[in-house]
């Protein structure tokens, strides 16, 4: 049979119209629903396990419009830098912010030090990432309750009840004239308020401005000494949960210790927790605080015959899913060690830059789990102060079909931001021992 | 090897645990706050520990237990409040002093109710020792203690913590070297129990200064503690013979036991101070020095000069009336230092401390117990074997051929003694046993140096069946000691390994796994002392297996 030229050009049409159909059919608007009858909707928009879970029918996306602008939520010490840190850094080898003049660390660094982003630049991945871990410092002293749950798909099996502080050293401008003398980048504490058995377990961490790995210390109940501890089991699982320390905030791990890639620049599907921004009160002059008028999020787990997954949020307060550009990084860790192969991190491409997805390999190059932080805007009710923070995380276990949620920012779960009370004594050893029982 | 278990201990372990483990008891073990601040939280937590031996008791053992045979059924309830008093300061009138003054303070409870029941329905043995001395034992298989109390004052740089409280200092795990200051109740358990679970919270009052940067070192702090002994001069309690982890003694010894604790005056108070900080990033140091008592009490034996036969101006002992074995708690001071540090290359914590102990009381038996070493005036063994059906005890087994002349108390000698300890800590990945979570190993070489060393030295513990040779102690001693537990489960399967191993001939080893369900914890520890009657070799025949059930209230 002779194919001829008039089967190669039927051919290309063919696959033109076929290419088309399958963007044409992943595309959404607000108000669609997407389950696992039109899966092929959302297909490239989201990653490929959050698709899976749509087309198993473990999970519905609803998508809508916000009723804020998230870039208008960015804390007001990130929108200040925009303008004069355009320029200013860059990342040297070593992944450290340098001055872009003197290749040398700055002595501070107020607010987003990238603002720009340059698609063609090698180092494009590991800026933005910065850039997602500035915004958060940019926010102040933070102090965070949350829980941490284990969720089968017999439903909740255990929680871990938690402080979070946050106390940075860089970003947050107010905290320029400190002395510093250590570099330290930030300081924060994790302190286990339950279960009973292992209440009282507090960890500390320094990480530092330059390439230096982290300083870590552990308080444990069952020795009554502060401990110190390798910071290389930042991949280990947390008290054996489906996430582990790096995982927080999507990703927890210092830029310098991963190569990066960006892979590139796309419209996506990000969940946001609430569609409307969340109050906030004032404490004091400058600390904000959530409130009780934020609500728990039900959870399938709560909700007999629930169809989707038990990790999910129920029906009743299903997650937000709003159309942003959003940018995928690459990351692979350099520690030979490290007990995750390569990474996907989809970022906001908004401003704020915030890690939305996390997509984790096995080293040996086999998918596992994935890792979700959905977001919410926080606002007095003056709009004097605005903030967009985390609300929901999930690290979810593909292989062993079991997730580990962490339950914030509802009326049992308080956060409060540019806190007041925390000195950065709270965060020296000795201050970290006034902690310990 | 038998295991003889009563009926009614299988329903209870066959039956209940699982019906427990799995029971609409499964709620949510979250934090529990009273107000809707969050400062004032409340948690507790009950427990049962049952454990048998996996083997019959051996040599001076008491009672005759055998394998089977419940020796422990320790019930423990255990509530604790901590509270934060800052957000009360801004509000209540009388905390006005601490709002005045910018101090920060918040309290900390615990509540502890214990009990044993092994006296009351375990093995036969353990019913008669109580039967035997029912007033001690029965105040020894109960407690309801205000376990924990104190608070917390910080202001600044400075921060107190008053009240009855636990310290520890120093970087070792298992054996104390500069972690002596609270004293441990090993009568439940000894070697077999977590060192913390045996810690007893002594009426402190401890001070901290936040120093800060000193030159080349960062995060300096200036620490000190004072017990004050006229309020609390507790000592580690001595277990009663004939309870289960009682150290093995002669039952010709018990009648004359007497144990002598420290009195309630000042100059038994401990104290101690210690200065640490951080050398760059990675190196952790501490010097210290603290007076404090040793767990185990010294021993000599005294003799009752007033009941001594005298006999053409000599005096010889004819009753063991006349004899105490008197154990007492001189104080010690120690002096040290510890460091830890972690290496990047290796990915590993080293840990190092170092230890003097000061006049230590020791044990050598021709000075404890001169008597037994002294001149006697010899009988002939038709006599002697007389005097053995009279007395029912023969005085040739305490190394007699006669009865002891002008026998004088015995004296505690005191050496100096250098301990020392090297540790590592690590995590690693050993993928084909756990690919989601690393093992954590820690290990740890103990050494121990007797300064002007007397070759009599030993260990006060008999040799079964002498009641006066003792296992040698040597100039130099050390003991290995390794940990390893990783999680399977998403965490809620922990197993764990811990070894102690002296190279003259005695191991420890302790396997358990914890199953975590809900609030339940279910675990069961294997534990084991095999070879040498040496070091914690003297309870070699306590093998024993322990089924701890825990609920979580919160």
């Amino acid at each position: 049979m002779r194919f001829g030229t008039y089967g190669i050009r039927f051919l290309a049409c063919l696959c033109a119209l076929l290419c088309l159909a399958a963007s044409a059919s992943a595309d959404v608007a607000p108000g669609d629903t997407v389950d696992k009858t039109n899966w092929e909707k959302v297909q490239g928009m989201v990653p490929e396990p959050v698709l899976n879970y749509v087309k198993k029918g473990d999970l519905t996306i609803h998508v809508v419009n916000l009723e804020y602008d998230p870039a208008d939520y960015m804390s007001i010490y990130a929108k200040e830098s925009l303008e004069p840190n355009r320029g200013k850094y860059d990342l040297n080898d070593d992944g450290i912010v340098v001055d872009v003049q003197s290749r040398k660390l700055p002595d501070f660094i107020g607010g987003i030090p990238f603002p720009e982003i340059d698609l063609n630049d090698p180092k494009a991945g590991a800026k933005i990432v910065t850039n997602h871990f500035y915004q958060t410092f940019s926010q102040g002293n933070v102090k965070i309750r949350d829980q941490f749950r284990w969720i089968g798909r017999g439903g909740l099996e255990r929680v871990v009840e938690s402080n979070f502080w946050q106390y940075p050293m860089d970003g947050y401008p107010p905290r320029k004239a400190a002395k510093n003398k250590n570099k330290v980048e930030r300081y924060s504490i994790i302190q286990i308020l339950a279960p009973y058995d292992i209440a009282g377990t507090n960890i500390l961490l320094w990480r530092y401005r330059d390439a230096r790995p982290d300083s870590t210390f552990g308080y444990i109940p069952a020795i009554r000494r502060v401990r110190r501890m390798s910071p290389s089991n930042r991949s280990d699982a947390f008290i054996g949960s489906d996430l582990c320390v790096d995982d927080a905030w999507t990703f927890d791990g210092k830029v310098s210790s991963f190569t990066w890639k960006l892979v590139g620049k796309k419209e996506g599907l990000i969940p946001y927790v609430f569609k409307k921004a969340q109050p906030i009160v004032k404490i004091s002059d400058e600390a904000v605080q959530t409130t009780r008028q934020t609500h728990r999020l039900q959870m399938n787990y709560d909700v007999k015959d629930a169809q989707n997954a038990p990790w999910f949020p129920s029906e009743k307060n299903p997650l937000a899913w709003v159309k942003r550009p959003v940018y995928v990084v690459e990351l692979t860790a350099k520690d030979p060690y490290y007990n995750y192969g390569k990474m996907f991190l989809w970022l906001d491409a908004g401003n704020p830059t915030a890690a939305v997805f996390k997509t984790i390999y096995d080293r040996a190059g086999k998918y596992w789990k994935n890792v979700w932080m959905a977001w919410t805007a926080l606002a007095t009710e003056d709009k004097s102060v605005k903030l967009l923070v985390p609300a929901y995380m999930l690290a979810a276990d593909d292989r062993t079909d079991h997730a580990t949620m962490l339950q914030g920012l509802c009326e049992d779960f308080i956060y409060t931001y540019f806190d007041d009370s925390q000195t950065e004594r709270d965060y020296s050893l000795a201050g970290f021992q006034r902690l310990s029982k | 090897m038998r295991i003889r278990l009563r009926r009614w201990v299988l329903w209870l372990l066959g039956i209940i645990f699982p019906c427990l483990l799995f029971s609409p008891f499964q709620r949510e073990a979250g934090a529990f706050f009273i107000d809707d601040k969050g400062t004032l939280q409340v948690s507790a937590k009950v427990q049962t520990r049952a454990s048998f031996r996996l083997q019959d008791a051996d040599g001076f053992t008491s009672p005759d237990t055998k394998a089977g045979d419940l020796v422990q059924w320790r019930n423990l309830g255990l509530i604790e409040i901590n509270h934060d008093l800052r957000e009360l300061t801004k509000t209540l009138d009388i905390l006005w002093p601490l709002k005045k003054l910018e101090i920060d303070a918040r309290y900390h409870l615990v509540g502890r109710f214990m009990y044993d029941a092994v006296y009351d329905i375990g093995s036969g043995g353990f019913g008669d020792v109580k039967d035997a001395d029912p007033d001690n034992i029965d105040k020894f298989k109960q407690s309801y203690d205000l376990w924990e109390c104190y608070a917390d004052f910080v202001r600044g740089r400075w921060f107190f913590r008053l009240g009855r409280q636990n310290l520890a200092w120093g970087e070792t795990d298992i054996f104390r070297l500069l972690d002596g200051i609270n004293p441990l109740d090993n009568t439940f358990g000894g070697p077999f129990e977590d060192l913390d679970d045996r810690r007893i919270p002594l009426w402190m009052l401890k001070g901290s200064f936040d120093v800060g940067d000193v030159g080349p070192f960062s995060s300096v702090a200036l620490e000190g503690f004072w017990v004050p002994g006229f309020w609390d001069a507790r000592v580690a309690p001595f277990a009663p013979p004939g309870t289960p982890y009682a150290v093995p003694l002669p039952e010709l010894f018990v009648p004359a036991l007497r144990i002598d604790t420290p009195d309630k005056k000042g100059s038994n108070s401990r104290w101690g101070v210690r200065l640490s900080g951080m050398a760059g990033p990675n190196l952790n140091w501490s010097i210290a020095h603290y007076k404090t008592f040793l767990d185990q009490p010294a021993l000599r034996a005294v003799v009752d000069q007033g009941q001594l036969t005298e006999v053409g101006g000599e005096k010889l002992l004819t009753s063991l009336d006349a004899l105490t074995l008197e154990g007492s708690f001189p104080s010690v001071q120690v002096t040290g230092a510890s460091m830890s540090y972690f290496d990047a290359v290796t990915n590993t914590v080293f840990r190092g401390e170092v230890a003097w102990f000061w006049d230590e009381p020791v044990f050598i038996p021709q000075e404890n117990m001169s008597l037994f070493w002294g001149p006697t005036v010899p009988l002939p063994p038709p006599v002697l074997d007389l005097a053995a059906e009279l007395l029912g005890v023969d005085i040739r087994d305490l190394g007699l051929d006669g009865l002891p002349l002008n026998p004088q108390s015995g004296r505690i000698p005191e050496k100096d003694i250098l301990r020392f300890m090297i540790g590592l800590d690590k995590q690693i990945w050993i993928r084909p046993l756990n690919k989601a979570s690393m093992f954590f190993l820690s290990m740890q070489y103990f050494g121990q140096w007797i300064s002007d060393y007397d070759g009599r030295m030993a260990q006060a513990a008999p040799i079964y069946p002498d009641y006066v040779v003792f296992p040698k102690v040597k100039e130099y001693e050390n003991t290995i000691t390794a940990i390893v537990n990783t999680y399977y489960m998403q965490g809620n399967l922990v197993p764990q390994l811990a070894v102690a191993y002296d190279p003259r001939g005695a191991w420890l080893v302790m396997p358990q796994v914890n199953v975590i369900h809900g609030p339940w914890r279910f675990m069961v520890q294997y534990s084991a002392i095999a070879g040498n009657f040496t070091n914690f070799g003297v309870l070699r025949d306590r093998d024993q297996i322990s089924f701890i059930l825990t609920y979580l209230l919160s």
